[in-house]
């Protein structure tokens, strides 16, 4: 291949193609794709090849607008969402297109996710209140929390679990058994939570062997995160919080978490002054 | 043992050494702080010996020292893929000679102690 692409509007992909128990070893194939609009991103780039040149190859992708985490792959080695990377971002025209590591391939650039979220699950990513537990199944009304509360975790709640964190630690790489960045950073989303009262429960999962200890904190989850998410971070948060509860200082009121009240029931006239809802203008539909 | 607690007292033992060891260093080494050529004369040895504060922080020196090595050994271990499903094997092992290690030590400074009167 030359140096440079020749012609400015054509994109040469060399692209991981690889099939477990069917290759013996994997392989690059070269694809030639034109730019078809200023904004082509690299998704669209692997679709056309798809759709036009190799409908042999695998890819996997849903929303195509950075949200459901599907496209995370590697282009000249650097993790990225493949419908959320330009190609113009590759001003040398040559994409070099692989799956995440630390992940078993499924086929050419599809990753096993099995694991990944096996780990998600195994810090119960979902709210925890164990003194409110008729509340948390039946749920009458909400959980009262203030803007300055919400901070405290709204980063960690932006993961939209693409994995590439995972595929980028060093430790993940040496230790498969290691939880990884994504599920310790799922504990701090949790734990600094004020509505959520499973702290304990949490940390005895991550305070274990392969757990929140094994991060050597390398920092590589958060340069790859493409939501801006820093679970480095929120590792350190449960570092301290593991301290703390070793040494029994969680009890301490500068330390002790204060459980966001349940919203009272409302009041039929909370807010004076507001008029009546207009009637309604569609007719309802019939109960079947 | 809950991880948390093992690497709380692994950084608290750290903290204690680097303490010990500057009292150490500068008792022997720097006169400006009592010690000097004189210090390694064997009467100021047994002097030392066989003063109690002095025993004590040398029991408490290499209780932090055994422990902060061992129990980082472990966990360079435990990351190793051959000992990865071994943790409770390598833990163990790595606790069983630290407490040898420790009673060989109790025995030579507690026999010192004992030996030169001191009590
Ligand atoms: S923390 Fe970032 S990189 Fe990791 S899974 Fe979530 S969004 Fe992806
Ligand atoms: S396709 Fe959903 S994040 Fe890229």
């Amino acid at each position: 291949m030359s140096a440079r692409k020749k012609d400015p509007n054509t994109y040469i992909f060399k692209v991981f193609r690889y099939q477990p128990g069917k290759d013996e070893k994997p392989r690059f194939q070269t694809y030639e794709v034109p730019l078809l609009h200023p904004g082509m991103t690299v998704l669209e780039g692997l679709i056309y090849i798809k759709e036009n040149l190799d409908p042999t190859l695998a890819v996997r992708y849903s929303c195509r607008m950075a949200v459901c985490g599907s496209c995370a792959l590697y282009v000249n080695g650097k993790g990225i969402l493949a419908c959320h990377t330009a190609l113009r971002e590759f001003p040398s025209g040559k994409l070099t297109v692989e799956p995440m590591p630390n992940y078993p391939v499924v086929k050419d650039l599809m990753t096993r996710m099995d694991e990944f979220f096996d780990h998600h699950r195994q810090v119960k990513p979902y709210l925890l209140r164990p003194q409110d537990r008729a509340e948390i199944e039946n749920p009458t009304r909400e959980f009262l929390q203030l803007p300055e509360q919400l901070e405290e975790f709204l980063q960690f709640s932006y993961c939209i679990k693409c994995g590439l964190c995972v595929s980028a630690c060093p430790t993940v790489a040496t230790d498969p058994d290691f939880l990884g960045p994504q599920a310790l950073m799922t504990v701090a989303r949790y734990n600094r939570d004020s509505r959520d009262g499973g702290t304990v429960y949490r940390l005895k999962v991550v305070d274990a062997p392969h757990g929140l200890w094994n991060c050597h904190f390398a920092g590589a989850c958060t340069e790859v995160c493409p939501k801006g998410v820093d679970p480095a971070l929120a590792i350190q948060y449960t570092k301290r919080e593991s301290v703390l509860h070793a040494l029994h200082l969680n009890k301490l009121p500068r330390f002790r978490k204060k459980l966001a009240p349940v919203a009272p029931p409302p009041k039929p006239n909370r807010r004076p002054g507001i008029p009546p809802a207009p009637e309604r203008t569609v007719p309802e539909a019939p109960a079947s | 043992m809950r991880e948390g607690l093992g690497w709380t007292l692994h950084l608290l033992a750290g903290a204690f050494l680097f303490i010990l060891l500057l009292a150490h260093v500068s008792q022997l080494h720097l006169i400006s702080f009592g010690g000097g050529e004189q210090a390694l004369e064997w009467s100021a040895v047994l002097t030392r010996a066989l003063s109690r504060p002095q025993v004590i922080a040398y029991l408490v020196f290499l209780a932090a020292a055994l422990y902060h090595g061992f129990f980082g050994l472990r966990n360079l271990l435990i990351e190793l893929p051959v000992f990865r499903r071994r943790v409770a094997a390598v833990t163990f092992t790595v606790s069983i000679i630290g407490i040898v290690l420790f009673v060989y030590g109790l025995y030579t400074t507690l026999a010192l102690y004992l030996q030169g009167g001191g009590a």
